[in-house]
């Protein structure tokens, strides 16, 4: 199953992990459309990032450690979705970044989805985040998935 | 010997008293680059404040005598960074992270005017993007 990322009118599309990950990706193909502002990370790096209410979910982050792929991880890797239930937040890293709350501490998301295709401009939109401040996001199912 | 700077962005102006008496080298060496035209950039690992990329000159001095990476509302500090030395300007809570890890950060200056006004505008940085900052001797 693939979803389309749209960052500020560049799109992307990315694969879910849905063996890997089947509840946490289920609970972000819930979620979908989201249409929400997309912000520059002030503590994780290399990151943009959304905070969705609707995806807070503390069981998912409890029980996420049964499925190996599932398991909470702190390490963020560049063109990857990365969901922290614990707060409702989608990650979107461009380059290094770590998943940390307000103080620094380490929090813990799951990986749920990889970008394909030419990262180039997809990468550069989420880079520019920073110096244009917030922009609009948008994901949906992609069609025909 | 007091050292004042001036730093401007649109529609703030403050005033900062460099501690040359506690960092006499990052306040000498930081006073020796001014004036300068920057952009100041939301942080992107240290948390709510703001980040000025500064000349290379200054990397020897970021960091030294420093044992905290907690920067205070009301200060301004130089932290070492991958990229190159940084000036810091905490509108909330800050501990100074490089892509490494944390990294402590010398303190530079305090307000001693305009503190709330020019906070305010650059706190504006995580939703409106990068700001032109100026930064001057104060006469």
């Amino acid at each position: 199953m693939r979803i389309v990322i749209e960052v500020d009118g560049v799109a992307a599309i990315a694969r879910l992990h849905t063996d890997g990950a089947p509840a946490a990706c289920r609970r972000l193909v819930e979620a979908l459309p989201i249409a929400t502002a997309l912000r520059h990370s002030r503590w994780s790096g290399e990151t943009t990032y959304a905070h969705l209410p609707s995806l807070v979910d503390q069981g998912l982050q409890r029980d996420s450690s049964a499925v190996p792929a599932e398991r909470p991880a702190s390490i963020m890797c560049a063109a990857t979705v990365h969901y922290g239930p614990a707060r409702g937040n989608l990650g979107l890293p461009y380059g290094q970044a770590q998943s940390r709350a307000i103080g620094g501490r380490n929090t813990w998301g799951i990986h749920v989805a990889t970008v394909e295709g030419d990262l180039g401009p997809y990468l550069r939109a989420l880079g520019s985040v920073r110096r244009r401040g917030s922009v609009p996001l948008a994901i949906r199912v992609h069609e025909g998935s | 010997v007091s050292i004042r700077i001036r730093l401007s962005v649109d529609g703030a102006e403050a005033t900062a008293e460099l501690d040359v008496a506690r960092s006499p080298d990052a306040a000498r060496g930081f006073s020796a680059v001014l004036p300068l035209d920057g952009e100041l950039l939301t942080s992107a690992w240290s948390g709510h404040g703001c980040e000025l990329l500064l000349p290379e000159a200054l990397r020897a001095v970021a960091g030294t005598g420093a044992t905290s990476i907690d920067v205070p509302v009301g200060t301004l500090a130089l932290a070492p960074a991958t990229e190159g030395p940084l000036l810091v300007i905490p509108y909330g809570t800050m501990k100074t992270h490089a892509a490494t890890g944390p990294v402590a950060a010398t303190l530079l200056a305090r307000f001693v005017n305009g503190q709330g006004a020019f906070l305010a505008r650059i706190e504006r940085t995580f939703e409106e993007g990068a700001l032109a900052v100026r930064i001057v001797v104060e006469p």
